[in-house]
């Protein structure tokens, strides 16, 4: 009788232990049924459609904000925050003592959740062709957030013959990794290395353009190269995109509402490669006058002068976003930047004809039926010179201006000063003024130490 | 000496044959040692076992064969083959002579009377140990001169319960006499001689021996009072305070049994230093259990102590343990006390340990029985009500206004029966003389008066209890059986338990112990009380109509716009309080099963090796029940109803019942394999460790359900329900049908090892260190792999043992200190990275996911560092005893928020970043203060004092996020530096003379722009008001007796903090049908005013809502706690068999307690219990018991 029940003691506590198994196992057992993690691939993909990190309010506006793109009235100067009148008028010191700013913060999440869904995919080990998608989405998010950081916080890169800082390369989704800024080489390098991996991965089209093809690492490309001035890669790649996808919106076929355009109008626009919108800023709001000058340019016939634009509070502002379903200003990617950065291309290669047929199959869709005339130049200088014109015509308040500017002030031809005039007071950001770099949001040097931009 | 003739058995069993069979065959099932960390242990409870297997059955029959063999040799054999203990002083054995005995299977008895015949001692068998008596050297010439009188006897408790073993020690002639099994003892001594009794754990007697002595009946007292004689419990060892090096308070049954109760922990209230039940915070108010243990030690993480029913955490509802069953309970307050039990440990211990049987003890059955009867609760105390009369004068103003015209334009909106009247005189559909009459009868109706008739009573609970224990000479026994049924103060309310306890220990051999525990408490709680919360509490509500029948209340929408649906084919939409109620039925049942096993085997005396096994099952069902009858269903299915085209009424939602449900289930495992040594050099030093590992997996599953269309007859109910469309609901708006299904599940897993060793020197010094390290699986494998010991060490010193002590008023003292870590958990982190499921992404509608928890891989234990320093000493006579302590604590490692670098992705993270200091006082005093005969008065005072400080707190909130808390005793906004709950307030400045306004600061400067004061982010303006939690806190239990009947009040405080008490500056409340509040008769009406009220006067619309939240956040408003209570009051009348033979019962007591007396002093002058939330709601209740316990 004892040593019966010894024994069910025994073997039931046996039992017992051999039930908890592994040690690993059983420490690792999810406390909460209900904590979803990113253990399948279904997890990393919805992750990856989180439009509200990538695509809406995804991409800085601060650097927008420091363009000729706009201007903003007296009156109204004082209304505007503190960092607000500071990047306005380039001053030395932007942001309050001790604060963050969205415009370095965002991009950041955004390569948070990129490289969460990189370790995920690492760790699940698919090599299926959805997993392969899933890690070129990531690596094309991680890289367009990247690139932006590098356009608004590092002085324009020069194809590293001396180190420039670039950006932190945040590559683990480890909180606590301390990462200090790489060198302005080290950061093209990977994002082209990115790239390349992401183009190998992606698909030709995906359902939704606020995902990546294969045709939107192309136009990436294309705007990364011509934006560091290398264009015969940023002709191949704009030629690589066109090649795919040539579709130009006929703005006689375009709906204007009161504000914006209509949302009677088939959404998404064929044009949108990668759709992705501005954070918000001084540049991206309604009631922003725009440039006097740059209004001014429009031809009566030129149908952007209506569609890009109002004139709801005596002046006129900015109200053409492409993305019209959240009323955000556009920062994505579309075929008309690309032609005309394949024309411009062309042009510095000396194929005028090619570059005006570029450029004259944008116009020709931006303008009143029946009264367009197709332009032409005698020299691809002068062939140049027309598509520069139109780039800023076509390209405002998308974000490109400041890149367009970085890059043409290194051409002396090209150069400009940008004033402001503040009651009188005037402010001005001569070209390669080391304030083409941001400077870094305060907490973010306090906290981790990293070298600020000199102002 | 009885140590070593053991050993030396020891190694012989481990040998024994069928032992080493069992080890190869285990050993034969090849499985990798390393991965399975299980197995170690395994191996080792097998080797237990197999020590178990070998060993022989003991046998009360004799075998000796000695030739002129020193007697202790016959005494270790007899030990050997018997397994009896033998009890005699060493140096007897010089005197013994040698021992020739031949005997062969002979009773022990025999072979005992065979050895010691020639012997000069005498002996005695007395609970399996043979107690040796040095024999009366015979002296003819003195035993001629005085004769010995026969003293004779029996040693008892309290309860008469006899002690066998107990030891009777003669002063002069330093004999010693131990009582027999059924307590009794016989012995000569000469007249004049003085007598001790004592037995461990009871209060040594002492009685002089005269001629013609009487059969003396000692009665022996639970020694609480003596610091060598307490055993506390701490869950996984018994340690005699002595010994101990921590911060353990006790309390033992008589304190525990002081008051009374249906649950456990209410009865700890004031008799343990350092407890804190906190009754004014959210959670305490809502009659959940809030305590602490010396302050608060965390921010965010869970702040309750460990409950431990007798060996394992104790994972159900601690309202489930039935207090008839609890014999002791021990409180383990600082780091060496508490830190065995790891990481659940920082908010302390509280260990419970239940009854047991005891070995050799007839049958003792208890009982106890008791009513207890409450008062009606008191509705008229809180200051949240206006007399109808001043509330319709307010109506009335405000309807004259316009201020109704837009709420009575809405067909939907209820307006108060005054404001209605108003209105209808307006429109002329009731003339003046009418209205003024009705008016008056209003101002006469007082809404309590019908609310106290008709949904309370006087509470009325029961509680029964019976158990019965025993034990034979290898086993014992504990049964006991408990009914408890209370029914509540609200009418519709009550709840009852049943429990059902079973405990035995099994002695199969000496050495091996067996016990088995089956517990189960089954519990049914019904809920119909009060009235629906969406009724308009005006002051002059009345649920009757004059006649006293159950009246029509509007709520919800009018009745006239409830009618105009109800004429199209609605269901009847009145709402009738008084009769709603007796169609609804919400029960709720909670079945909670423990199974424990545990064994104990003596490897060799001083090492043994146990292991337990525990497994609680507790079910939770709950179900809601609205019949169709319910104004709750009505409602729902009228506000669905769709009237089509044709005029048909439709029921989307079916009409019939509505049931909602929901099942929890909670199962764990616990096991525990542990190593216990001690050993004794020479009563010189002692060793004491033990060391073992432990394994816990819980798993809790919920459901919940509802049902639509359900008969609660036929029990069914209509299944398929358009959940997804949405319905056009009255009075506008669209919904889907309500569906409450949901599931979940939890998984808590935890893998420890312990140890605690003790040290003694000398019974001067100790030194003890205890050491356990936790792994769990919400911290994943990177913390635990790095798992950090929490661990104290402590030191003691008994100074009163020293030699060169010689305070004769002091004869004990002693000084103690421990340093040590406790550890704590934060449920909520992961340190994987979890998503959460969104659906709508807001370009392309798809479904998507975002980061909920940022994977924390650095994710520890919060840490409670505690240094604790402490005294103990009692005076001559244990006349006063008691212990001092201070305390020091800082908890680093807390969770709370922390900015962190932008590039991480992260601005803030909630992680192990924040940390508390604090320190504080424990002191416990009992003293005797008077004895003079019969009449004796005993007093028990403890004091707490305790400051918690937020002592590190990277992130600032804004000011007024500090200061707009409505609950600073509930919530904690941490502060670098400041208290933990704190209550920050507007500066006040005053009334404005002119017209009541109140008036702060901005800036330093006084100011009535409470726009801005408001705004103001300048902490400059934050004036800081005082704790939120009190500082110090007390009782006082003062005890007198004569003879058998004793009377004992406690009084308990608390001082040393604030809470926000409420107020009313604008007629806001009373325009929303609120109560009101009583300050509004003291508002500020005419210059001057401000002299002597702080009320400011009172805005009508439109409002300043600014400065309405000005003045409720205004220190004005600030009040202190500090109030002083008696709360409770017991008297006690025992009679026993020892007084009265002809009793059929050992002893009996007939008590009758009176709890929640009341506050004697407060700090506010306005009346207010500052133990309720911000000091409003119902008092608690008073209540009177009358009971009746007993043994026989």
């Amino acid at each position: 009788m004892k040593n019966k029940i010894l024994w069910v003691l025994t073997l039931s506590g046996l039992l017992f232990l051999l039930g908890c198994a592994k040690k690993d196992d059983f420490l690792n057992e999810k406390s909460d049924a209900k904590l979803a993690t990113l253990s399948n691939l279904i997890s990393v993909e919805k992750l990856l459609h989180n439009e509200q990190i990538f695509n809406l309010r995804a991409i800085p506006s601060i650097a927008g904000s420091s363009t000729d793109d706009y201007y903003i009235q007296d009156k109204n100067y004082a209304t505007y925050s503190f960092s607000d009148r500071n990047t306005y008028t380039w001053s030395k010191q932007i942001y309050p003592t001790g604060s963050d700013d969205y415009n370095w913060n965002v991009p950041y999440m955004q390569i948070f959740n990129a490289n969460h869904a990189l370790e995920a995919l690492q760790a699940i080990g698919d090599n299926s062709t959805k997993s392969n998608i899933l890690k070129g989405t990531a690596l094309f998010y991680r890289s367009i957030a990247f690139f932006s950081l590098l356009q608004t916080y590092t002085m324009p890169y020069n194809g590293g013959t001396n180190d420039q800082l670039g950006i932190p390369l945040k590559l683990t989704s480890d909180i606590y990794e301390k990462v200090s800024r790489a060198s302005e080489k080290e950061c093209y390098e990977q994002i082209f290395k990115d790239l390349a991996t992401a183009y190998e991965l992606l698909p030709t089209a995906t359902t939704y353009n606020t995902q990546p093809n294969k045709n939107a690492v192309n136009a990436l490309c294309s705007r990364i190269y011509l934006s560091i001035g290398d264009y015969q890669k940023a002709y191949e790649f704009s030629d690589k995109c066109l090649q795919f996808n040539s579709d130009i919106v006929d703005y006689n076929t375009l709906k204007k509402d009161f504000i914006g355009i209509s949302k009677n109008t088939p959404y998404p626009l064929k044009e949108v490669v990668y759709n992705t919108t501005m954070l918000g800023g001084t540049f991206t709001t309604f009631q922003t006058a725009v440039d006097t000058t740059l209004y001014k340019s429009y031809d009566s016939d030129d149908l952007r002068k209506s569609i890009f634009f109002t004139n709801l509070f005596g002046y006129p502002t900015f109200d053409g976003s492409y993305e019209f379903k959240n009323y955000n200003v556009f920062g994505g990617l579309a075929n008309d930047e690309i032609l005309l950065t394949r024309a411009e291309c062309f042009a510095r290669m000396g194929k005028k004809d090619e570059a005006l047929a570029d450029l004259n199959a944008l116009l020709i869709k931006r303008y009143k039926t029946g009264t367009f005339t197709p332009r032409v130049a005698s020299n691809s200088e002068l062939a140049l010179n027309l598509i520069l014109q139109e780039r800023r015509k076509e390209l405002c308040f998308r974000g490109i201006r400041w890149l367009d500017l970085r890059r043409l002030n290194t051409e002396v031809k090209y150069a400009i000063t940008l004033k402001r005039n503040i009651t009188g007071q005037i402010y001005t950001l001569p070209p390669n003024d080391p304030r083409y770099a941001l400077p870094i949001p305060d907490k973010e040097i306090q906290l981790s130490g990293i070298p600020q931009n000199p102002r | 000496m009885q140590i070593n003739a053991l050993c030396k058995n020891g190694p012989a069993l481990v040998a024994d044959k069928p032992g080493k069979r069992l080890l190869t065959r285990i050993t034969g099932i090849k499985i990798t040692r390393q991965t399975l960390l299980c197995m170690k242990i395994t191996a080792f409870i097998l080797f237990a076992f197999c020590i178990q297997v070998s060993a022989t059955t003991l046998a009360q029959n004799v075998t000796l064969s000695e030739h002129k063999a020193p007697l202790e040799k016959v005494i270790n054999e007899i030990k050997r083959q018997t397994g009896y203990s033998f009890f005699y002083n060493q140096d007897w054995l010089q005197q013994a002579q040698p021992v020739v005995i031949n005997v062969k299977n002979v009773p022990l008895n025999e072979a005992l009377k065979a050895c010691f015949a020639n012997q000069p001692f005498s002996y005695a068998i007395v609970n399996k140990t043979i107690v040796l008596k040095l024999k009366e050297k015979t002296n003819p010439e003195i035993k001629l001169l005085v004769v010995p009188v026969n003293v004779s006897g029996k040693v008892t408790d309290t309860a008469g319960v006899p002690l066998p073993g107990a030891t009777l020690r003669l002063k002069n002639e330093g004999k010693t006499y131990v009582s027999q099994n059924d307590g009794t003892f016989l012995f000569g001594a000469q007249s004049g001689e003085q007598v001790t009794v004592s037995f461990i754990g009871y209060t040594p007697y002492t009685f002089t021996v005269a001629e013609n002595m009487p059969f003396q009946t000692v009665v022996l007292r639970t020694g609480e009072n003596k610091l060598s004689e307490v055993v506390v419990s701490t869950g996984y060892e018994q340690l005699p305070l002595e010994r101990a090096t921590g911060s353990f308070a006790k309390v033992d049954n008589k304190l525990f049994n002081q008051r009374v109760s249906s649950d456990v922990l209410s009865r700890l209230e004031g008799n343990v230093p350092g407890l804190i039940f906190n009754k004014n915070t959210s959670k305490g108010a809502n009659g959940g259990v809030d305590i602490n243990i010396r302050g608060h030690n965390t921010l965010f993480s869970n702040d309750q102590p460990l409950i431990v029913v007798d060996n394992f955490a104790y994972d159900g509802d601690i309202n489930n343990i039935n207090p008839n069953d609890v014999e002791s309970v021990t409180v383990l307050k600082d780091a060496a006390a508490a830190s065995v039990w790891g990481v659940r440990s920082g908010n302390g211990v509280i260990v419970i340990t239940t009854k047991k049987g005891r070995r050799n003890q007839p049958m003792t059955i208890g009982i106890n029985s008791n009513l207890t009867v409450g008062s009606k609760p008191n509705l008229y105390y809180s200051r949240n009500f206006l007399n109808a009369a001043d509330y319709i004068d307010v109506e009335k103003k405000l309807f004259d206004e316009g201020t109704y015209d837009y709420y009575l334009s809405d067909p939907t909106y209820v307006v108060t029966p005054a404001v209605r009247l108003f209105q209808d005189n307006k429109l002329g559909l009731i003339s003046d003389s009418e209205v003024s009459k009705q008016i008056e009868k209003l101002k006469s109706q007082d809404a309590r008066d019908d609310l106290s008739k008709y949904l309370y009573r006087h509470s009325f609970s029961q509680q029964y209890a019976l158990n019965l224990n025993g034990g034979s000479n290898n086993s014992d026994y504990y049964l006991s059986i408990g009914y408890d049924k209370n029914l509540g103060s609200e009418i519709g309310v009550k709840d009852d338990r049943l429990t059902i306890n079973s405990t035995s220990n099994y002695y199969p051999t000496k050495k091996l112990q067996l016990s088995l525990g089956i517990n189960y408490i089954q519990n049914t709680n019904v809920n119909n009380g009060g009235i629906s919360s969406g009724i308009l509490p005006f002051p002059y509500l009345r649920l009757t109509d004059d006649q006293g029948n159950p009246a029509i209340v509007e709520q919800g929408y009018p009745n006239a716009f409830k009618d105009s649906y109800v004429q199209q084919g609605y269901l009847n939409w009145n709402f009738i309080p008084l009769i709603d109620r007796d169609y609804m039925n919400n029960v709720s049942k909670q079945i909670d099963n423990r199974f424990n096993v545990g064994a104990k085997y003596d490897i060799i005396t001083g090492l043994n090796f146990n292991i337990n096994y525990q497994y609680e099952n507790l079910n939770t069902q709950g179900k809601n029940y609205n019949s169709v009858e319910s104004y709750q269903a009505r409602n729902l299915i009228n506000r669905f109803a769709q009237i089509g085209s044709d005029g048909k009424v439709t029921f989307p939602i079916p009409v019939g019942g509505i049931l909602n449900s929901s099942l929890g289930q909670l199962s764990s495992h616990q096991y525990r394999g542990q190593v216990n040594f001690s050993k004794d050099w020479n009563n010189k030093s002692q060793l004491n460790a033990i060391a073992g590992v432990e394994i816990r997996h819980s798993v809790s599953e919920n459901s919940t359900n509802i049902a639509y269309g359900y008969n609660d007859e036929t029990k069914t109910s209509i299944p398929a329900l358009d959940y997804l469309s949405y319905f056009n609901t009255i009075p506008y708006g669209s919904e889907q049908i309500p569906n409450y299904s949901g599931f979940g599940k939890g998984v808590n897993n935890f893998l420890s090892y312990y140890s605690n060793a003790s040290y003694v020197y000398n019974n001067k010094y100790v030194i003890s260190a205890s050491g356990r390290i936790d792994q769990s699986n919400f911290f994943g494998l990177k913390t635990n792999q790095k798992a950090v010991p929490l661990y104290s060490l402590g030191i003691g010193w008994n100074i009163s043992n020293e030699n060169f002590y010689n305070i004769k008023w002091l004869p004990l003292l002693k000084a103690r200190m421990t340093y040590g870590y406790n550890g704590n958990i934060n449920t909520t982190t992961t340190a994987i990275t979890t998503i959460r499921d969104e659906i709508n992404a807001p370009f392309n509608g798809i479904p998507f996911a975002s980061i909920q928890n940022p994977g924390n891989p650095r994710l520890r234990w919060e840490r409670n560092r505690m240094i604790n320093l402490g005294i103990d000493f009692g005076t001559k006579d244990n006349r006063v005893t008691g212990s001092v302590e201070a305390f020091y604590k800082k908890s680093v490692d807390l969770f709370g928020n922390s900015p962190i670098a932008p590039t991480s992705g992260l601005l803030q993270y909630f992680g192990n970043v924040a940390g508390t200091k604090g320190h504080g006082i424990d002191v416990a005093l009992n003293s005797n203060n008077l004895r003079i005969g019969r009449f004796q008065w005993e007093s028990r005072l403890m004091y707490n004092y305790v400051v918690d400080k937020v002592a590190k707190y990277d992130v600032k909130s804004t000011v007024s996020t500090y200061i707009n808390q409505n609950a600073p005793q509930s919530n904690i906004v941490p502060l670098e530096g400041a208290d933990v709950y704190g209550v920050y307030s507007y500066k006040w400045a005053g009334l404005d003379p002119a017209n009541g306004d109140p008036m702060g600061y901005l800036d330093g400067k006084l100011s009535k722009n409470y726009a801005a004061i408001l705004a103001s982010n300048s902490f400059d303006n934050l004036n800081y008001s005082g704790p939120a939690r009190p500082r110090h806190s007390g009782s006082l239990r003062n005890t007198l007796s004569f003879g058998n009947l004793s009377l004992s009040v406690n009084i308990t405080g608390k001082f040393g903090y604030y809470f926000r008490r409420e107020s009313i500056s604008n007629v806001g409340d009373i325009l929303s049908g609120g109560q009101g509040n009583a300050d509004y008769l003291m508002r500020w009406q005419q210059p001057g005013d401000e002299q002597h009220t702080t009320v400011p006067s009172i805005q009508y619309t439109p409002f300043d809502f600014d400065r309405a939240t000005f003045y409720k956040y205004s220190s004005v408003l600030v009040t202190k706690g500090d109030h002083i209570r008696i709360q409770d009051i017991t008297v006690n009348y025992q009679i026993s068999r020892n007084q009265w033979k002809k009793l059929p019962f050992r002893q009996m007591s007939i008590y009758s307690y009176v709890n929640n007396v009341g506050i004697i002093w407060r700090a506010n002058k306005l009346n207010m219990d500052p133990d309720l939330f911000n000091g409003y709601g119902i008092p608690p209740v008073k209540t009177w018991t009358f009971g009746i316990k007993g043994n026989f």
